[in-house]
């Protein structure tokens, strides 16, 4: 996460556009409506003296706080526990299909959190369905295809001199890669353990599902604090507190991160052993495959104990007891159109903030843009959430019933991601081809479009992909501001979820399995772009 | 004893044979160059010969006992590398110590050998300091030294001055000759320019398609 936040602003060799003034300005008028004006609401209801108090002295709370380090610390070191010998083989792995099984092994990283939550619900037995060892668990299968794509990728590119020096220095295999190749991995090592660190310490939707009645995050305890106790000012005084332990945790990884850099250089190491390689893709696609074939059996699994299609039949139908007014299928067509809104906007400001951050007048006014467009990420979703119905609920931006504000929401959520993924691509277009095109007659902007946007034009398609897979799967921050009445999918299923009854459990099982297919549909179709054909 | 005997060594990547049949015999405090032009297999030699490329066939000896199938931390060689590969997290003093430590040397041994090595090689108050920070031609000192520390009975040195400026190259060159010669430690050195080929080997050997052709001198 921290790798996201801190992107240095690319050198100034690039020349200004014109009129480029206009864009800075939408982008700001954007960011400052949408993340800091929730966010100043927050921070002056969170920081008043008494909710503090409140806060601190309250004993649950300090329990659940406890709990939020402890489960966040132990998925970490347990996600790198398994992430590092299993890199370690599938970096010198050369089997067929191996980048196949990498991308697979990565999927649940884009699974919405609630999907991930039901899949558990369904995979472990009795007493083990919620708790803390539930939440682990399902923090693992999350993350861990994550981490082995990141440390493998960056096995793959070191160095392997200094193995081989120490190898013939007389390191045993095991002794080398302790004292050689893990040192070296250390930066991306830190990366991965911030970024899982982060993600478990505000991690909601799967603990709201998981946890059960005993175990709860900070996060869980904001949305109960705001949306069940009705307590908004501590609700907003521990989003504070969170904020500030998570920036200690993303400040302290980015001093020791940036303090080494991964010798780049030719890998001329020796595949593993052929036992060895397959035993580890083995493991890492058994880990992820088993909690989605336990979702898909649930789904499937009917109320007489066979196996067919009632559960998605039953998505039509509103069940007593469900929690929801409506159908289930109809948050679906919900999530559709918010999705849909919510991508197109994301991408306009996201293009608007890459252009304003690649070609304004100054550094500095790129380097404000490139923060401003990655800013959403430093708060957690929750938190957002929370901000934007302490900000739009009165005057002078009484939106909260809006249809708009939704959508809007989730751009925000998506906006980093955006720029983080055109940016960089505007970035590389080599500033001498637009240089050309004016000297060849073409105007500015007409340079831009035909040259700079044309060759990163690839960017934005994987952009618009990852833009509707993030606002389909949001849950965070859509569930303090959807309607009621009009849920969207992750809503639905959290609500099914925690509803008993063999048809409600089906049926959210069902809407899981849907969303979770959407998901992964939209994650490929990104891929695909993203390769040149 | 011979130090290092080389018989038939083939290896291959894939479809592509990259050594074909060598066979080679360095003698005790011996130094060998072998020359030839990029991409002829040299490197490779001296990666098999070490134990980092898995061969096809043929054997090697090292110091008489058959070295062929054993791991490269069991060869008892010294690798000199043409990037040099030195630890970036480590020190100077730590570099050179690497090594000795595997060799499970105590500790006031281990300072006490780096000393002697980093005097050897002229840079006798280096040991604190940090390898990215020294000159190109102290790197490659601190290189040499550590891998002459744990006192190997073959050094390869694999195009070991192809980072340096032309004119400092062969003042280096003298120096690894004058250290290895001190140290009396046979040596496998490989390059493509033929003057350093000239004034580092008293025995220069072509090698051209993966195959030895012939002793120059």
């Amino acid at each position: 996460m921290s790798r996201l936040i801190h992107q240095p602003a690319e050198a100034p060799t690039r020349r200004a556009l014109p009129w480029i003034s206009a864009l800075q300005f939408g982008g700001i008028a954007f960011v400052a409506l949408f993340v800091i004006w929730p966010f100043a609401r927050l921070l002056v209801d969170g920081l008043s003296a008494s909710a503090v108090g409140n806060v601190i002295a309250n004993a649950r709370v300090r329990r659940i706080a406890w709990f939020t380090v402890w489960q966040a610390a132990l998925s970490t070191a347990a996600v790198l526990t398994l992430a590092l010998p299993l890199s370690a083989v599938l970096s010198r792995s050369r089997f067929p299909g191996r980048r196949a099984a990498m991308l697979f092994a990565a999927a649940p990283f884009t699974l919405p959190t609630v999907v991930v939550g039901t899949a558990f619900l369904a995979t472990l037995p009795g007493d083990l369905r919620q708790g803390w060892f539930a939440i682990i668990c399902a923090h693992i299968f999350f993350n861990l295809g994550m981490a082995i794509r990141v440390l493998t990728t960056a096995s793959e590119g070191l160095d392997s001199s200094p193995w081989d020096a120490a190898r013939t220095l007389g390191a045993s295999p095991f002794v080398a890669w302790r004292t050689i190749t893990f040192r070296q991995l250390r930066p991306n090592v830190l990366a991965v353990a911030s970024i899982v660190g982060t993600l478990t310490l505000t991690s909601f939707g799967t603990v709201l599902l998981l946890g059960g009645p005993r175990y709860a995050t900070v996060d869980v305890e904001i949305y109960r604090q705001a949306l069940q106790v009705l307590r908004l000012d501590r609700a907003a005084a521990l989003s504070v507190l969170q904020f500030v332990v998570v920036g200690a945790v993303l400040l302290w990884t980015l001093r020791h991160e940036s303090a080494s850099a991964s010798p780049r250089g030719r890998n001329r190491r020796a595949a593993m052993p052929l036992i060895a390689q397959v035993a580890a893709t083995v493991m890492l696609v058994a880990i992820i495959l088993f909690p989605l074939v336990a979702l898909a059996g649930r789904a499937l699994r009917q109320s007489n104990g066979s196996f067919g299609f009632d559960n998605f039949r039953a998505l039509g139908t509103v069940t007593r007891g469900s929690g929801l007014v409506d159908t289930p299928i109809t948050s679906l067509v919900v999530s559709l159109r918010t999705a849909s809104a919510a991508a197109a906007m994301a991408i306009v400001v996201g293009v608007v903030v890459a252009v304003a951050a690649t070609r304004s007048r100054s550094l500095a006014a790129r380097r404000i843009m490139h923060a401003l467009g990655t800013l959403p990420l430093a708060t957690s979703a929750v938190a957002l959430g929370l901000g934007v119905l302490l900000g739009f609920s009165s005057e002078p931006f009484a939106w909260r019933r809006s249809a708009f504000l939704l959508p809007c929401i989730q751009a925000v959520v998506c906006l980093p991601f955006v720029v983080r993924t055109i940016l960089p691509a505007l970035a590389e277009v080599a500033p001498a081809l637009s240089d050309a095109a004016e000297t060849l007659g073409a105007s500015p902007w007409r340079a831009w479009w035909s040259v700079d946007f044309a060759v990163a034009r690839r960017s934005i398609g994987v952009a618009i992909g990852l833009a509707f897979t993030v606002a389909l799967g949001e849950f965070g921050a859509s569930s303090f501001i959807a309607r009621p009445q009009t849920p969207t999918m992750p809503i639905a299923i959290a609500r099914l979820s925690g509803r008993p009854g063999q048809v409600v459990q089906g049926q959210a099982a069902a809407l899981a399995l849907v969303l979770g297919v959407l998901t992964m549909l939209c994650v490929g179709l990104a891929e695909r772009t993203r390769r040149p054909r | 004893m011979t130090a290092l005997s080389v018989r038939d060594l083939t290896v291959g990547f894939g479809e592509q044979t990259v050594l074909d049949g060598v066979a080679l015999d360095v003698e005790q405090s011996e130094l060998v160059v072998v020359m030839g032009p990029s991409g002829c297999g040299k490197s490779t030699l001296l990666r098999a010969i070490a134990g980092l490329e898995l061969i096809v066939a043929g054997s090697i000896v090292l110091n008489g006992r058959d070295a062929t199938m054993l791991p490269p931390n069991q060869r008892n060689i010294g690798f000199v590398f043409q990037d040099l590969a030195l630890f970036p997290h480590l020190n100077v003093g730590e570099n050179i110590a690497y090594g000795l430590r595997r060799r499970g040397m105590r500790a006031p041994a281990r300072r006490e050998r780096v000393a002697e090595l980093l005097d050897l090689v002229g840079l006798g108050n280096a040991t604190l300091r940090n390898v990215q920070t020294l000159s190109g031609g102290e790197q490659q000192r601190v290189a040499v030294a550590r891998a002459l520390a744990p006192s190997p009975s073959l050094l390869l040195l694999d195009e070991p001055l192809s980072a340096l400026d032309a004119d400092r190259k062969l003042g280096i060159a003298d120096e690894i000759v004058r250290v290895i010669g001190t140290t009396g430690t046979a040596a496998l050195y490989v390059t493509h320019d033929p003057d350093e080929a000239a004034q580092v080997g008293s025995r220069v050997v072509r090698l051209e398609g993966g195959r030895l052709e012939k002793t120059v001198r």
